[in-house]
């Protein structure tokens, strides 16, 4: 495919998932399934049209489906930009809408076993105008409901519509928008509002705060458990060796329609795995707390983080989780480098009054290109409520890589919580210990194209990525991603 | 019969080669001022680093990248970071950046609107672009060790634009 001239080029991805397996005790063991999504576009000059195909297939007539999930036109200028089809858009910091796209991400539901494209965009239109001082966004869309695959009907997947209006200024280094959102669905419609105002403040500190509400409820704002209203605050220091985030949130009411918003949840977004399965939900019906975050970098360049949230959620009970996070990154020579976590945390709403993590990451070259990898993570449990008891959760994973060309590791969980050990098949309630043990490869044959391999087993459970949480299922079984570019 | 277009999808992804330019992007810097990419780019070279402050290569990559971002910046290679930041860990952007020595432009695109519009399809991820935005280089992760191989691609890069 040629590139054209200088001022028009076509392009775009492809995502090829083939796998041989299942999630455990679901039949058939080795089923075969499909998934592929076709990414296109199309840009000349400030013109831009895209396209995005997917498709699923498998022995279940009910889970396959073949559809064109998105198409696109936009045209840009300097201070112009107009969308129109499925797009993606944010208002303020969330709290009252927003849209977004994990590429290279696949979605299954345990209730629909339907993979899809992990996104959550809009259908409709919008203009913005963006000026030096004022600036003017208008939208209208119907959000998609992300849990509902393709193989549901597209009225069902988008049944509200949003309209919102949203003037912003620029006085200096201070930002103040105003937004106005209307949403309606078949059991009614609602209207909210939004002030949003951010920017630099001297001694190298920044700011950034948002309060939204329903309009016309005829409840005071703040005034109970019947308030519709979301507040972020956030004062942010960053220094040339020191920096640090302080964040305040007040929901009340504020899950918005299908789930079309997200308020920013002060509960830190960790990267090791059995912290990230462990993430504190927030409840936007009823959730007050705070989140501090400060690092350190050493002139060695070591680098110190230390994080504590709480959140406090009032509902037919008072649930308060606290968390206490703290990291050391070590470099160590002119390429290796360790980096140690523990982490502390009392979580009562899932039953878990104390807990406790702890492990690292050593990363170190061997030979030319080659490096290795060596990861631990160990976290200890204290349940009460159902299946009261001790639980301890393992993981270790050994990996060897040549740049950005070759990668292989294996990874080897373990667990003893009885939600996990439990055979769904019998009355009794089977403790003990349960594995899971996976091999993953990945090959880059070229500046395209890119192979992926996984053999084994790998832990499911509660995951978040790129700021979203969902549930991974369990997987057993032969798995094959082609990534290619163009 | 469905089978058919299924399979042209595929075959066709698997011979189309790559090639490419970006576009002159626009988007929000952390000091909450909009940017455009023709703004800020090289004179000769600009580096694209996308990344993200829970992602664990990206971390143990910044560090080598705002070394290189110093050794080349009088060559008129300048290094620019995307952060895909969602809005949980948007204020610890910028306290991150700066601590651990980023001074080269940040942008945020908390959406992943961009990251989708470059075929960005993971983090981190590194691009190497000419001063039309030709795309010269991509490298996907980060182990151990491949800074070197970027600094090498810069010099390259950098080579070949003087002849």
């Amino acid at each position: 495919m040629m590139s054209g001239n200088v001022y028009s080029q076509f392009g775009g991805n492809n995502l090829f998932e083939f796998q041989l397996g299942n999630v455990p005790n679901s039949e058939p063991a080795a089923l075969a399934s499909n998934f592929n999504q076709l990414n296109l576009h199309y840009r000349y000059k400030g013109f831009k049209a895209s396209g995005r195909v997917e498709y699923f297939i498998n022995e279940f007539s009910e889970r396959r489906y073949i559809s064109p999930s998105q198409l696109q036109v936009q045209y840009k200028t300097k201070s112009f930009l107009f969308k129109g089809g499925n797009y993606y858009d944010m208002i303020g910091n969330g709290l009252l809408l927003r849209a977004y796209d994990i590429p290279g991400s696949i979605f299954e539901s345990q209730g629909y076993r339907v993979k899809q494209g992990f996104y959550r965009d809009l259908f409709g239109f919008s203009g913005e105008y963006s000026g030096d001082v004022f600036r003017l966004k208008v939208l209208y869309g119907k959000p998609l409901v992300t849990e509902l695959p393709p193989t549901v009907d597209w009225k069902e997947r988008r049944s509200q519509d949003l309209y919102a209006l949203n003037p912003g200024f620029t006085i200096g280094e201070q930002n103040i928008d105003l937004n106005y959102l209307y949403t309606s669905h078949s059991t009614g419609s609602h209207h909210y509002s939004s002030a949003h105002i951010a920017g630099n403040l001297p001694l190298d500190f920044s700011y950034n705060a948002e309060f939204a509400a329903e309009l016309g409820t005829g409840v005071p704002i703040f005034s109970g458990s019947e308030s519709t209203h979301a507040l972020f605050t956030s004062l942010v220091y960053s220094g040339l060796h020191a920096g640090g985030s302080l964040e305040f949130k007040d929901y009340s009411n504020f899950s918005l329609g299908s789930g079309f918003n997200d308020p920013p949840t002060l509960v830190k977004e960790h990267s090791f795995k059995v912290l990230n399965r462990s993430t504190h939900l927030p409840l936007l019906s009823n959730e007050r707390g705070f989140q501090v975050e400060l690092y350190y970098r050493f002139n060695s360049g070591h680098m110190l983080t230390i994080n504590t949230s709480r959140a406090r959620n009032d509902i037919f009970d008072l649930f308060v989780f606290e968390e206490y996070f703290t990291e050391l990154y070590m470099p160590i020579g002119e390429s290796a480098s360790l980096k140690w976590f523990a982490d502390y945390a009392r979580d009562p709403f899932k039953s878990e009054p104390r807990r406790y993590a702890t492990g690292g990451i050593y990363e170190t070259p061997v030979f030319g290109r080659w490096s290795t990898l060596a990861e631990i993570e160990y976290q200890h449990i204290e349940r009460s409520g159902f299946l009261p008891g001790i639980v301890h959760n393992g993981l270790l994973i050994a990996g060897l890589s040549h740049g950005s060309k070759f990668s292989a590791s294996v990874t080897w969980e373990i667990s003893t919580d009885p939600y996990l050990t439990d055979d769904p098949s019998t009355f009794e309630i089977e403790k003990g210990r349960r594995h899971w043990i996976g091999v993953d490869t990945k090959y880059k044959i070229n500046r395209s194209h890119t192979i992926a391999l996984f053999a084994g087993q790998r832990r499911g459970g509660p995951a978040c990525t790129s700021g979203i949480c969902y549930d991974v299922l369990d997987f057993t079984g032969l798995e094959i991603r082609f990534t290619s570019k163009f | 019969m469905k089978k058919i277009p299924i399979l042209l999808l595929l075959v066709s992804s698997i011979f189309l080669s790559f090639q490419g330019r970006i576009y002159d992007f626009r988007l929000r810097d952390i000091d909450q001022k909009m940017v455009n990419l023709s703004d800020i780019q090289g004179e000769k070279l600009t580096v694209i680093d996308f990344w993200a402050t829970w992602c664990q290569p990206c971390i143990r990559s910044l560090p080598k990248l705002v070394e290189m971002s110093k050794d080349f910046e009088s060559e008129g290679v300048q290094f620019i970071g995307i952060s895909v930041d969602s809005p949980r860990n948007l204020s610890k952007v910028k306290p991150f950046s700066r601590s651990i020595g980023i001074t080269y432009p940040v942008l945020l695109d908390p959406s992943g609107e961009l990251m989708g519009e470059l075929n960005v399809m993971s983090v981190p991820t590194l691009m190497i672009v000419d001063e039309d935005l030709n795309l010269l280089y991509i490298h996907e992760g980060f182990s151990a060790g491949d800074e070197i191989g970027i600094r090498e691609e810069i010099e390259k890069q950098l080579k070949e634009v003087k002849n």
